[in-house]
């Protein structure tokens, strides 16, 4: 693709090294500002979770990471280095975008869209590790038992994880997932959440768009709350994970408990009070642990 | 963290030996495929060369080709005038069908990998009609600013210009609903259709004569000089489409998934739709309009080998050259003293497949989207 310079190849980051990063991002639909002015840093090693009520502007916010949404007039940089100047080539060399749903136009196999994730190396020393990283990246996954098959042939859930299959075999620094886990039974969420860690806990950086909370509790380093188009809340599950701050974001009554056996944290809803008023003044704010 | 141990893998072994064998039969079927089409393209080559009023064994038609490189072997045409038929009649009209059919393979394919849409062709969507117009504007107004590449350079001009518009009005969000590319066909072929009712009006006698076998498509008549002026075109053409083939495979992701997978998709674009019109706008311009044969080519050949660009494009400008190498043998032999529109064949043959593909397509995505 850019025959008219070399194509630098990407450098190993050391964890803690900003791989991402996002300054002063607006992004307006027509009348409507979706996001008002958002920065946000992401770093090697860790797992951020975005996560917000429905049309809180999460998954825009992955569509401006990811340059598929125009970010203007903020600035997002990858590796140090603003989007616009590495060419789409470079970037795929270092970002990898799962988006919500994916289609492919005709019957490739399995296998052949997975190692369509293989493309960005090809005329690289890495090439050469071509098989070795489809087996690896199919395996994680759960897809070897479908490389034969059509892609368009498959369920969603099946599509959902050959399409991170390819994702995955592209061996970006930075993954960014749009709703891994949507269509997903739980043993496979798990699976996704735990390739995410895996991923992170190796040196890269992911920032994962989740709806459900306990999932996001359970694998992220960092939960950034978003609603209504700025940052709410960004910090440690455990300090973010109130629940105070969820019944105000989400207008529902929310509690956080923990796990009686492991800690862990679980969010669930007030089923038992219908009015969310009434919920805080009943519960104290800042309640946390098993009733 | 999160254990995954627990989701057994026990079936993998037997899976990848699966995956691998199903590698091994579309690979053994992807050599089958180029082998027949190639063996059965040099048969129908001499055969074609051979029929006609003048009939000329297989066996001569050989001996003349190995006789014109130097090579003394074999029995030259029993006729007196054998080796002048089949030299100065048929051999230019049987490599301009090779080359018109490979064209017009290779565009289908093309077409479908950037619509993204099975049904895109040259002929459907409108390109080929557009081509026509250009070629009918200079015979017209006898425009000759670049000798015998007027034609060629004005038709390539006008389906570059056609296929610009129709891209650019039915795409959305980087595919192409079926509804929305076999209306834009309607509204494309409405146009072109006044456009050249309009040059007929215009045209004298001659030119009227001209348009008239546009619209119905022959190789009737082509000589060395008509294959000289679109050789090189389409050879730009069907090399050019080569380069594009891998980052075509990429773009069946969508648009954005491509992106992501460094691949330029603006420039693709252009890119192809520069490739399609340098392969169509030559090919009407001395073929007149042949319509479905890059619809059903490749569409077939995907069938067969898979959706693999890198092979699917070469496969399919082999088939198209078959398919109009033996689509002409019939046009000029299936009727004694007459020449048969080839386009009114391939659309007798093209429409019905048409059909049955729109049907496939509607039950595949649940009516119409």
């Amino acid at each position: 693709m850019s025959w008219r310079r070399v194509t630098r190849l990407p450098d190993a980051s050391a964890p803690g090294d900003v791989v991402l990063s996002a300054r002063g991002v607006h992004v307006r639909f027509g009348q409507v500002e979706v996001l008002a002015g958002i920065d946000l840093d992401v770093r090697a090693g860790e797992v951020v979770a975005l996560v917000g009520p429905n049309g809180a502007g999460k998954s825009t916010l992955l569509g401006a990471l990811s340059g598929d949404i125009d970010a203007l007039p903020g600035t997002v940089t990858v590796n140090g280095t603003s989007v616009a100047d590495w060419t789409s080539l470079e970037l795929a060399l270092r970002r990898g975008v799962l988006p919500q749903r994916s289609d492919v136009s005709f019957p490739f196999t399995v296998e052949q869209v997975v190692r369509m994730g293989r493309e960005p190396w090809r005329n690289t020393e890495a090439e050469d590790a071509d098989d070795v990283i489809v087996a690896w990246a199919t395996e994680s996954t759960d897809v070897v038992a479908l490389m034969g098959r059509e892609f368009p042939s498959l369920s969603g859930g099946e599509q959902a994880r050959a399409a991170l299959a390819r994702v995955l075999a592209q061996q970006p620094g930075l993954l960014l997932l749009d709703e891994p886990t949507a269509s997903l039974d739980i043993a496979h969420q798990e699976q996704v959440l735990g390739i995410a860690r895996t991923r992170a806990e190796a040196g890269d950086a992911v920032v994962v768009v989740l709806h459900d909370l306990g999932l996001a509790a359970a694998h992220a380093d960092r939960v950034v709350v978003v609603s209504g188009g700025v940052v709410v809340a960004d910090g440690p599950p455990a300090d973010v994970m109130t629940d105070a701050l969820l019944s105000a974001v989400y207008g529902c009554a929310i509690e956080v408990l923990r796990h009686p056996r492991t800690g862990a944290l679980m969010v669930l809803p007030r089923r038992d009070i219908v009015d969310l008023a009434e919920s805080l003044e009943q519960r104290p704010l800042t309640t946390k642990g098993a009733p | 963290m999160a254990s995954t141990a627990t989701i057994s893998s026990a079936t993998s072994p037997s899976a990848s030996e699966a995956s691998a064998a199903t590698r091994g039969r579309v690979r053994t079927r992807t050599v089958l495929v180029f082998g027949g089409l190639t063996l059965a393209l040099v048969t129908a080559v001499i055969v074609a060369a051979g029929s006609g009023q003048l009939e000329v064994s297989p066996s001569e038609v050989i001996g003349s080709i190995l006789h014109r490189l130097g090579i003394d072997a074999g029995s030259m045409p029993s006729h007196p005038n054998g080796d002048a038929v089949l030299w100065d009649v048929r051999f230019p009209r049987v490599v301009m069908a090779l080359l018109v059919g490979s064209a017009l393979g290779v565009a289908g394919a093309l077409m479908q990998g950037v619509f993204g849409n099975p049904l895109a062709e040259p002929a459907v969507v409108g390109v080929s009609s557009g081509a026509a117009v250009g070629a009918c504007l200079v015979i017209v107004f006898k425009i000759t600013v670049l000798g015998t590449f007027t034609t060629p350079v004005a038709a390539f001009l006008a389906s570059l210009l056609t296929t610009l518009i129709v891209y650019g009005l039915s795409r959305s969000n980087g595919r192409t609903e079926v509804v929305t590319i076999v209306l834009m066909g309607i509204a494309v072929n409405a146009v072109s259709a006044g456009l050249i009712g309009f040059f007929v009006f215009l045209g004298d006698t001659q030119a009227r004569e001209q348009i008239v076998f546009w619209q119905l498509g022959s190789l009737n008549g082509i000589r060395w000089q008509a294959v000289a002026a679109v050789a090189p075109l389409m050879a730009v053409g069907l090399a050019g489409a080569g380069t594009v083939a891998r980052r075509l495979d990429l773009l069946a992701l969508g648009e954005r998934p491509a992106r992501h997978l460094g691949v330029n998709v603006e420039r693709l674009r252009l890119t192809t739709i520069v490739m399609v019109a340098l392969l169509v706008g030559p090919a009407v311009a001395f073929a007149g309009i042949i319509g479905f044969v890059g619809l059903v080519v490749a569409h077939l050949l995907r069938m067969v080998i898979g959706p693999s660009h890198p092979t699917l494009i070469p496969a399919s400008a082999l088939g198209g050259a078959l398919v109009l190498l033996l689509a002409d043998l019939f046009a000029r032999t299936a009727v004694d003293f007459a020449d048969l529109p080839i386009g009114m064949l391939t659309a007798l043959i093209g429409g019905p497949s048409f059909f049955w593909l729109l049907r496939r397509e509607r039950s595949r995505a649940g009516g119409w989207a």
